[in-house]
């Protein structure tokens, strides 16, 4: 493989305090290699929305961005306005959390879609709506031809979900960004979804990162996994691996209570203790106050995130080791 | 719900909540007992000339028969006659509308033309320079009365440059010489519809700076509450989607966002008419516009008890009728209440 | 970067009162145009250079000079004296008035609120009337049947006005109705009243504080419009509006006639909209320069 389709190196969010800057985001490292879905797995306001939007130059007011984000070759942090259009939505496509927010009310589907489409793409009008009709289609929607006339509030939440993916792959863009796409769907049009993203990084090579709190919607669909605390990667893994062997004490914790796909709503995970607090400015690492394997080296140095096993990387002083496995079966499908 | 049954149950609503200012206006003309039999008779009335008096005015029967005729005859348009012009109340109101209406109409399409392209400029461009300085200036108008906005007016355009005239609807030469003469009310249309140039000029001279004056108290208004709304709408996560798509920032701004804050912003004009009418009141006063504004002062002025409950009336009436109006274009634009 | 602010979970927070007003010098600007026009308010009799009322038609409409520092009116009344003690009836009428606006309405949107029902709604059409008249015109048909004058003005302003704190007290009643320690109370065999005056009144009142110091300035300038018209204040009352009103044939020879009480009410009214703006982001710091 040469260089990923989309890559994080420590980045870096702060936006000002009352005393010095807070950090929005700590430290994220993270590839998306081409055709590869990685999860983004972490509690809310652990900052994986943060992460992602930053890979298309969104970032909140009066905020630092530090770091490196590539999409491909294109180097996201600094680039001015005009560039980072060329890369939004034509090279990189964000699907967001909530569709029937996240189009615009006032405007039927198809115009909106055909914009995006002949904007990006260069296409008049009309061999955009075609384009559209055809991408939602190719979504299983029905009567695409009747849909492009339809507003967003006309439609349900899953059609508007597939009407969203329609937009994100109407531009053919290189990597795709979902930023929990079936939270708010009901279980079976999410697993629908989910089918279809993974047939869609198969027949395109699609890099998808797929921000989630649903361990179970994870093991159904990414090949890697990526566990996000207080605004740091804390361990990567291939998705078999991380759910056999996690080495994370805060990755262990987050499997131990995990609902089962198709079983149980996606909540927050019931951990002891509390997310430390954006002023939080301990040395050491942020999950050892609830960690009982935590020492006076985890109080003291803060733990980079390095390979312990091949492809297998972990934030932590004192991983679990395989030979602690208590791997949970009944979470794969 | 169609919207057929929609507008029923607006039109039925608009019937009650008119009933309901013709009975507010109805007990506060009958607060002061005598005060227009005085007014009618004059100076120290005989017993026999104030009897006759209240017969006439209807004041001799019981409460809840004057209260129930009073809402007869408002609901048809009639208040009586006007005790200082002896005229049907209606008719001194027939003739006034136009000048109104003239006034009112066009300094709402200024206002609007105006204030809300000022307000999206200021909310696209939140927090710098363009955005302070509407913001400071609109600040600063809200801060100004009506009269001091047409004080300030009449004193740099009339007494410092002389480009306008002060007062009145047509220079005296113009209005008595006979050429001209009155059809719709609405003098500026009236001229042309004569063919007379000086006429129509003289006019739109005269309307100079009422019209000014009217648009520039309600200005900061509606900049204020379009730049609010339009910045409500740039948080919208539509918004960011069409950024995140590659969406040139001022295809977003005037299309998307633009479209969403204008049909809300429908609601604005009602609610700016209302201000228009508060604030014609006291433009009439200063420019002695002969129109509803004035005659509702010099009623209040003379005691005019007809007069008065017939303006404010007519006047609250033409304000719910056109909020009327505004809530049914409202469903019309709207795709959301448009379809179901 | 865009500065697109998706998620924005800590605004910067102010360090104190002096720090807050350095970054808004407009509401430094705010206190200090208020505390002056109140100062005016206290100590008149100690400011005012003259009588207001003293009438000297030897010096009548004469220019600013340091003898009359804003000139004369037509009496010879010394119109800086004059602006001084204006400055207490104007803030007399914005207090008077809102306070009575609040008495009328919080009550009635607490019982609409707290019993619901028929007597809600019927409080509430009641409350669409009076909305249903344009702005300034219900004052002035109220004033025209109770009779011009000051008092009545701002008897007049108040029953316009009042329907507005009836509405936020009801929305606030029903959102705290709702709370549990209300239906304990209530469970616990707390009488009505007991429960609207212990538990519901006082979670209520903050925001129809806020809407009243918001809503005083606009007051202010209602009442200077009807004194200005004629149905006002009425001489030898001192209020800026009639001063102006007095000034009309006046104002194109002698500016200053027109111009010192205008900047009066000016300045008042600007002060404390520039306050109420800062209060705003002050107490709303994440939604500041939204509205």
């Amino acid at each position: 493989m040469t260089s990923p389709a989309l890559d994080f190196r420590g980045l870096k969010i702060d936006v000002p305090g009352p005393a010095g800057p807070l950090p929005l985001i700590r430290d994220v490292t993270l590839s998306v290699g081409h055709g590869e879905i990685v999860g983004l797995v972490g509690e809310s306001g652990s900052g994986k929305s943060l992460s992602a939007l930053a890979a298309l130059g969104f970032a909140p007011a009066d905020s630092r961005v530090s770091g490196q984000i590539r999409i491909g070759d294109f180097e996201v942090i600094g680039a001015p306005a005009d560039r980072l259009r060329e890369v939004r939505g034509r090279r990189c496509a964000m699907i967001f959390q909530d569709a029937t927010k996240s189009l615009n009310p006032y405007f039927t589907l198809g115009r909106q879609l055909s914009d995006v489409v002949s904007l990006n793409r260069g296409l008049s009008h009309r061999d955009a709506v075609d384009v559209v009709t055809q991408n939602l289609a190719d979504m299983n929607l029905p009567d695409p031809g009747l849909m492009v006339g339809k507003y967003p509030h006309q439609l349900s939440g899953g059609q508007l979900q597939r009407a969203m993916i329609a937009m994100a792959l109407s531009c053919e863009p290189e990597v795709l960004l979902a930023d929990e796409p079936t939270t708010a769907l009901d279980v079976t049009v999410q697993a629908q979804i989910l089918v279809l993203l993974r047939e869609l990084a198969r027949q395109r090579n699609l890099s998808i990162l797929f921000i989630t709190h649903d361990l179970g919607v994870v093991a159904a669909l990414c090949d890697r996994v990526a566990v996000m605390y207080a605004g740091t990667i804390v361990e990567t893994a291939w998705c078999t691996e991380l759910f056999a062997n996690a080495m994370h004490p805060y990755t262990r914790k987050l499997l131990a209570t995990a609902p089962v796909l198709g079983r149980g709503r996606a909540t927050l995970p019931n951990i002891p203790g509390r997310v430390p607090e954006l002023t939080d400015r301990r040395p050491g690492c942020l999950f050892a106050p609830r960690c009982e394997r935590a020492t006076e080296l985890c109080r003291e140095v803060r733990p980079l995130l390095l390979s312990h096993e091949p492809g297998h990387a972990a934030a932590c002083h004192h991983p679990h080791r395989i030979d602690e496995v208590t791997a949970r079966e009944d979470i794969f499908p | 719900m169609t919207l057929g049954s929609y507008i029923g149950r607006r039109l039925l609503m608009l019937v009650i909540i008119l009933a309901g200012v013709i009975t507010i206006t109805f007990f506060l003309s009958r607060v002061l007992p005598g005060s227009p039999v005085e007014m009618m008779i004059g100076y120290r009335p005989t017993a026999e000339e104030i009897e006759a008096a209240k017969i006439e005015l209807g004041l001799d029967k019981s409460l809840p028969v004057q209260y129930l005729s009073f809402l007869v005859d408002a609901a048809r348009g009639d208040f009586g006659k006007s005790l200082s012009t002896g005229r049907p109340v209606i008719e001194d109101i027939g003739q006034r509308a136009g000048a109104t209406l003239e006034l009112t109409f066009t300094s709402m399409v200024l206002v609007l033309l105006i204030g809300i392209p000022l307000g999206v400029i200021s909310a696209v461009n939140r927090e710098k320079p363009a955005d302070q300085f509407v913001r400071a200036v609109s600040i600063a108008g809200a801060a100004l009365p009506v009269f001091m906005v047409g004080i300030l007016l009449q004193m740099l355009f009339e007494g410092q440059l002389g480009w306008f005239p002060l007062q009145g609807r047509l220079s005296s030469s113009l209005l008595f010489d006979g050429s001209f003469e009155p059809r719709t009310g609405l003098y500026v249309i009236d001229s042309l519809i004569a063919g007379s140039w000086s006429t129509f000029f003289d006019a739109l001279a005269h309307l100079v700076l009422p019209v000014a004056t009217l648009t520039l108290s309600t200005l900061p208004l509606v900049t204020r509450i379009t730049r609010n709304m339009m910045m409500e709408v740039l948080e919208e996560e539509y918004i960011r989607t069409a950024h995140a798509y590659g969406v040139r920032a001022s295809y977003v701004h005037y299309r998307y966002a633009l479209r969403a804050t204008l049909i809300p912003l429908i609601t604005v004009a009602g609610l700016t008419y209302g201000y228009m009418l508060g604030g014609t009141v006291v433009v009439e006063f200063i420019f002695d516009w002969p129109g509803l504004g004035g005659y509702l002062v010099r009623s209040i002025s003379r005691n005019d008890f007809p007069a008065t409950v017939g303006v404010t009336t007519v006047l609250a009436a033409s304000y719910l009728l056109i909020n009327l109006v505004v809530d049914l274009l409202y469903h019309a634009v709207d795709p959301r209440l448009r379809n179901t | 970067m865009s500065d697109m602010s998706a998620h924005d979970p800590a605004m910067i927070q102010p360090r104190g009162l002096a720090a807050f007003l350095r970054r808004r010098p407009l509401f430094a600007f705010g206190i200090a145009g208020l505390a002056t026009i109140v100062a005016c308010a206290l100590f008149a009799p100690f400011i005012a250079t003259h009588d207001p009322v003293a009438i000297n038609f030897a010096d009548k409409l004469v220019g600013p000079s340091a003898e009359h520092l804003f000139g004369t009116d037509n009496l010879g009344r010394d119109i800086f004296s004059r602006v001084v003690y204006g400055a207490r009836t104007s803030l007399l009428i914005g207090a008077i008035v809102t306070a009575l606006a609040i008495a009328i309405g919080a009550p009635l949107g607490l019982l609409a609120g707290y019993f619901g029902g028929k007597t809600d709604a019927f409080m509430m059409r009641g409350c669409d009337v009076f909305l249903a008249f344009p702005p300034l015109l219900l004052p002035i048909a109220i004033t025209a049947a109770i009779g011009t004058g000051l008092l009545n003005a701002m008897i007049a302003l108040a029953i316009s006005w009042f329907p507005w704190y009836a509405r936020i007290m009801r929305s606030s009643v029903l959102r705290i109705r709702s709370e549990l320690y209300v239906d304990a109370a209530r469970a616990m065999g707390v009488s009505h009243g007991r429960v609207m005056v212990r538990h519901i009144v006082p979670n209520a009142m903050t925001p129809i504080i806020v809407q009243g110091s918001l809503d005083f300035s606009y007051t202010i300038l209602a009442a200077a419009s009807l004194s200005f018209i004629g149905i006002g204040a009425q001489p030898p009352q001192i209020e800026w509006g009639l001063m102006a009103s007095q000034a009309r044939s006046l104002f194109m020879d002698f500016w200053w006639t027109v111009t010192f009480p205008g900047l009066a009410i000016f300045v008042t009214v600007l002060s404390i909209n520039l306050i109420g703006d800062g209060l705003r982001d002050l107490l709303d710091p994440r939604g500041s320069s939204t509205r």
